[in-house]
């Protein structure tokens, strides 16, 4: 993975998913919540898709990490895109 | 500390009881195993405890982690029961044992089959193949079934016949069949986050649920050779204890993932 600079939307948000998931499965739950929510693939993602990926990813996080983990986790999502 | 003590603190515990219980004389041999079994149980259900308690009310996981360890808790009871044996009717005795080894099992069904369906209820899914994941599932089963089924023969058997022993062995027998299979999903989660910090809850929890397997195949082991049990009893009852004390640990794990700060 490069510098942050050089990422691309979906590979920033599976690098904060990657923390619990691993960078594989972070970059699997990307694809397959931007599939499911947005009908599009994660190569496709912009700053501003990041509030409804966020809304997608937040019953998976909230399953695995729990409510306040899980919320921290996106704020940090949101806080990667100075959103 | 770290997860990597963590996950090693169940081994370095079993070493020191398997070497207690090689230490001690052999006649209060089987009462220093019943102790250090019970030592596990306790760490078993305060971890699983702490790792509910890290969740909020509704979380799905605090739902599964806490009716694990209202299973180690019911266990616990059951044993404390030994200690009031001859205090009570041994109508009342026998009831009460048999009322929590059934509450403590339906506990563990349900805490196992919760646990192991987190990563369906995220919304994702098993690594591997349909085929490949199917046929973890079926060998899971299988293994289950070629070591927890023959006790649970021996045990109707033996209540057909009159035996009131066999009461709160079936239910601990059925226990172990329903939710030794779900080693196979919960594994496979493990693998799944093998690269996360998530890892280190998923892989201790398998490997508690195989220890536990491992129990059960060297219990019904001289089942199978006829030969003398005691020996492999001892030998069993070590996996026992780590069953538990991985448990515990993966708990415990779960518990550091959920509540570690891990910065901005």
């Amino acid at each position: 993975m490069g510098p942050p600079d050089a990422e691309t939307v979906a590979e920033r948000i599976a690098r904060r998913l990657g923390r619990y998931l691993g960078p594989h499965t972070g970059r699997v739950a990307v694809k397959t919540f931007a599939t499911r929510a947005l009908g599009r693939g994660p190569e496709t993602l912009t700053v501003q898709d990041v509030p409804a990926m966020n809304e997608a990813l937040r019953p998976m996080l909230r399953t695995l990490v729990g409510k306040q983990r899980c919320e921290i986790v996106l704020q940090h999502i949101l806080g990667e895109f100075g959103l | 500390m770290t997860y990597r003590s963590l996950a090693v603190s169940p081994f370095v515990f079993v070493a020191c009881t398997a070497a207690l219980a090689a230490l001690v004389p052999a006649g209060v041999r089987e009462t220093v195993v019943q102790g250090e079994v019970d030592v596990s149980k306790v760490l078993a259900c305060a971890g699983m405890a702490a790792a509910a308690l890290a969740f909020d009310r509704g979380d799905y996981l605090r739902r599964g982690w806490g009716v694990w360890a209202a299973c180690y808790a019911c266990l616990l009871g059951r044993d404390a029961m030994l200690l009031g044996s001859g205090r009570v009717s041994a109508v009342v005795y026998e009831v009460t044992r048999g009322a929590l080894v059934t509450v403590g099992n339906a506990c563990v069904v349900v805490g196992a089959w919760t646990l192991a369906r987190a990563w369906t209820v995220a919304g994702l899914e098993h690594p591997g193949t349909k085929g490949a994941r199917r046929a973890v599932v079926a060998l899971a089963i299988a293994v289950a079934v070629v070591f927890a089924g023959p006790t649970l023969v021996v045990d109707v058997r033996d209540v057909a016949l009159g035996s009131r022993a066999g009461f709160d062995a079936i239910p601990s027998d059925l226990g172990d069949i329903l939710s030794l299979p779900l080693i196979a999903p919960v594994a496979l989660t493990a693998l799944a986050v093998r690269e996360g910090t998530l890892r280190w809850t998923w892989m201790l929890l398998t490997s508690s649920l195989v220890a536990w397997l491992l129990y059960d195949a060297i219990y019904t082991l001289p089942d199978y050779l006829s030969v003398a049990p005691t020996g492999y009893r001892l030998v069993s009852e070590q996996f026992h204890i780590l069953a538990g004390a991985l448990a515990g640990t993966a708990g415990l794990a779960q518990r550091m993932a959920v509540t570690d700060d891990d910065g901005p």
